[in-house]
């Protein structure tokens, strides 16, 4: 009862604001709602309009395809510096908190560095790449090299990710450590037998919550630096939605859309723990 | 193999200060030896345990395992294994895997892996626990995991820093007795840490008594009792410890030692101090007699049916043979 009442405002914050948006959004998707005349109920339509929509899949592709890429980028950039970073030494303090410094840039300005960065006439990437003579891809122009690039600049937004990420390494015990060079393992195998397995759990959660994450995260870069292009290249279904919705009025159809990202997050989060499970049942040994 | 450490110095260094960890150690474990290192918390037992594994590196002085000087080589070179206080077992991994990761990170082959893996689980009867992982085992068969993944090193020589520390008492006095019998089964070079001197005195064929970074003595344990080089080492090894009576009467100037086992309580007036018995302890087949002599207390051990009373005024006797005398101003052994 009184865990209860403790738990209140939060189970009222979260029913007004995400319980009845869900509701909202859910309903809606089976509507036709431009925004100025009453929703009308059409069923299923939306749903299979957007199954029709060539566009729709684009981006259901380059979202896969973002996750995939994002994804392991990030985890590996949170685990590259946790395990760079995580020595009470001279410096790391400084270096820990540079680390986690463009995560706390907010998102519009740290888009706007980046359009800055990959601009290919007077970038700085294009700078040094042209004083090195070679010729720096087309980040913003061309499908590929767009992609890879928004992926990238969230790569070093993984603050959170990286202090998690420190926090586990840290509970790997020192005497494993110790016992595996008493041993003669290399640092190759102990990182692979040792601190790996045992930051895993850790690490499986990290990834199920950045795949959720990736899924949102690329809307403002998409939206600012690259506008969806070259091609629609990197019109993501956030964007998607977002275009649906407010560029075109079709409220309906976004909620739809909605409702299936949604769907599409479940069923990676369902395969990726499926993967996980399998994993530590047959290879923690 | 034999393992000898000399001229071993190491101090600590931080904003806080400096501490000296291990001030000239020489020490050596012949071929075949269970060397014990024992001396209470800070006495830098661990810290020459970790020098020989490699974990530490010396200031100064030299290390060397079957004749060789190892000193600078990386641990995993030394020919050591080593078995940790709370046995750093891995957690992930089945107890299978644990005794034969050193094997896997040295890339031995499968057979022999599989040959070493087999002797070892049979050696120390783990053969059914091979699949479980450490958190499904007792405190006694990690004891033994550790044990085995030690063995399957077939190292020149063991390093064992308080490996019975986690066990409770029952446990802790069967693993003595294994390991022991385990040590001399291999004929391997054992050094033993801990704190506790009845595991010294039970296993060791000698005895390292460590104070301050400081060698006191280094004895078998028959000798370390009998002859306690420093007034340290006399109220250190013994349960109970020595009494030690500084600047008595019949001897100014020195520091004597009894060992509560060649005290009699005899009526007030007929021994050599008096004083009022001030505790009891009860140990079973004997009697443990706290009696309180003004400046210093005399604890003396007595048969089982000797009943004092708490309270009541006593003597105490001693004969001249059982004194041991030490130097007042540094407590070396006259």
């Amino acid at each position: 009862m009184r865990t209860g009442r403790f738990a209140l405002p939060y189970v009222t914050g979260l029913t007004l604001l995400v319980g009845l948006p869900v509701a909202g959004a859910v309903t809606l998707a089976f509507t036709d709602f431009s925004g100025v005349q009453d929703p009308e109920w059409i069923g299923f339509a939306n749903f299979e309009r957007l199954l029709d929509q060539p566009l729709f899949w684009k981006a259901v592709g380059n979202t896969a395809s973002f996750v995939a890429i994002a994804v392991p980028l990030r985890i590996a950039a949170a685990v590259a510096l946790a395990l760079l970073l995580h020595r009470r030494t001279a410096g790391a303090g400084a270096a820990r908190a540079v680390a986690y410094l463009p995560t706390v840039v907010p998102d519009v300005a740290y888009a706007l560095l980046w359009l800055w960065l990959l601009n290919p006439l007077y970038g700085p990437l294009a700078a040094a790449a042209s004083s090195l003579g070679i010729s720096a891809p087309g980040w913003l122009t061309e499908p590929w090299p767009a992609r890879i690039g928004i992926a990238v600049m969230g790569a070093f937004q993984v603050g959170e990710a990286f202090v998690v990420a420190l926090a586990a390494r840290r509970t790997v015990p020192e005497p494993l450590y110790e016992a595996a060079l008493v041993e003669g393992a290399r640092p190759w195998f102990t990182l692979r037998k040792v601190t790996l397995p045992v930051m895993a759990p850790v690490l499986a959660l990290l990834a199920l919550r950045d795949v959720v994450l990736a899924l949102q995260v690329n809307f403002v870069p998409a939206f600012l630096v690259t506008e969806g292009g070259p091609g629609y290249a990197t019109t993501f279904l956030p964007l998607y939605v977002y275009e649906a919705g407010f560029t075109y009025f079709r409220f309906g159809y976004a909620a739809a859309v909605s409702v299936v990202m949604f769907a599409f997050t479940a069923a990676i989060l369902a395969v990726q723990y499926w993967i996980y499970r399998r994993w530590r049942e047959t290879r923690w040994s | 193999m034999s393992v000898a450490v000399a001229g071993a110095t190491k101090t600590y260094r931080s904003r806080a200060g400096s501490v000296t960890a291990l001030a000239d150690v020489d020490l050596s474990a012949v071929d075949g030896e269970l060397l014990v290192v024992v001396g209470p918390s800070g006495s830098g037992k661990t810290t020459l345990l970790r020098s020989i594994a490699g974990l530490e590196e010396l200031d100064e002085g030299t290390i060397s395992v079957g004749g060789r000087d190892v000193t600078r080589l990386p641990p995993g070179e030394r020919g050591v294994a080593m078995v940790f206080q709370e046995y750093a077992l891995y957690p992930h991994m089945t107890v299978a895997a644990n005794i034969t990761f050193g094997m896997r990170a040295r890339k031995e082959g499968r057979g022999e892996i599989e040959r070493r893996l087999e002797s070892a689980a049979r050696h120390l009867d783990i053969e059914d626990v091979l699949a479980r992982r450490p958190s499904e085992l007792s405190g006694g068969e990690r004891q033994r995991v550790a044990l085995a993944r030690a063995m399957v090193r077939e190292p020149d020589a063991y390093l064992m820093d308080e490996p019975l520390s986690d066990l409770d008492a029952k446990l802790r006095a069967q693993m003595r007795t294994e390991i022991r019998n385990l040590q001399r089964a291999v004929g391997a070079t054992m050094l033993y840490v801990t704190h506790d001197q009845i595991e010294a005195m039970t296993m060791a064929d000698r005895v390292a008594v460590l104070r301050d970074g400081l060698v006191e003595q280094v004895a078998s344990p028959v000798e370390l009792y009998d002859h306690p080089a420093t007034a340290f080492v006399a109220r250190f090894v013994g349960n109970p410890p020595m009494n030690l009576v500084d600047d008595p009467p019949w001897d100014p100037g020195v520091t004597v030692g009894i060992r509560p086992e060649h005290v009699a309580l005899v009526p007030p007036g007929a021994g050599r101090i008096d004083g009022r018995i001030a505790e009891i302890e009860f140990t079973g087949h004997e009697s443990v007699v706290h009696v309180d002599c003004g400046p210093t207390w005399i604890l003396v051990k007595v048969p089982r049916g000797f009943s004092p009373r708490l309270g009541a005024e006593t003597g105490v006797s001693f004969q001249d043979s059982a004194i041991r005398r030490f130097s007042g101003r540094d407590g070396a052994a006259l």
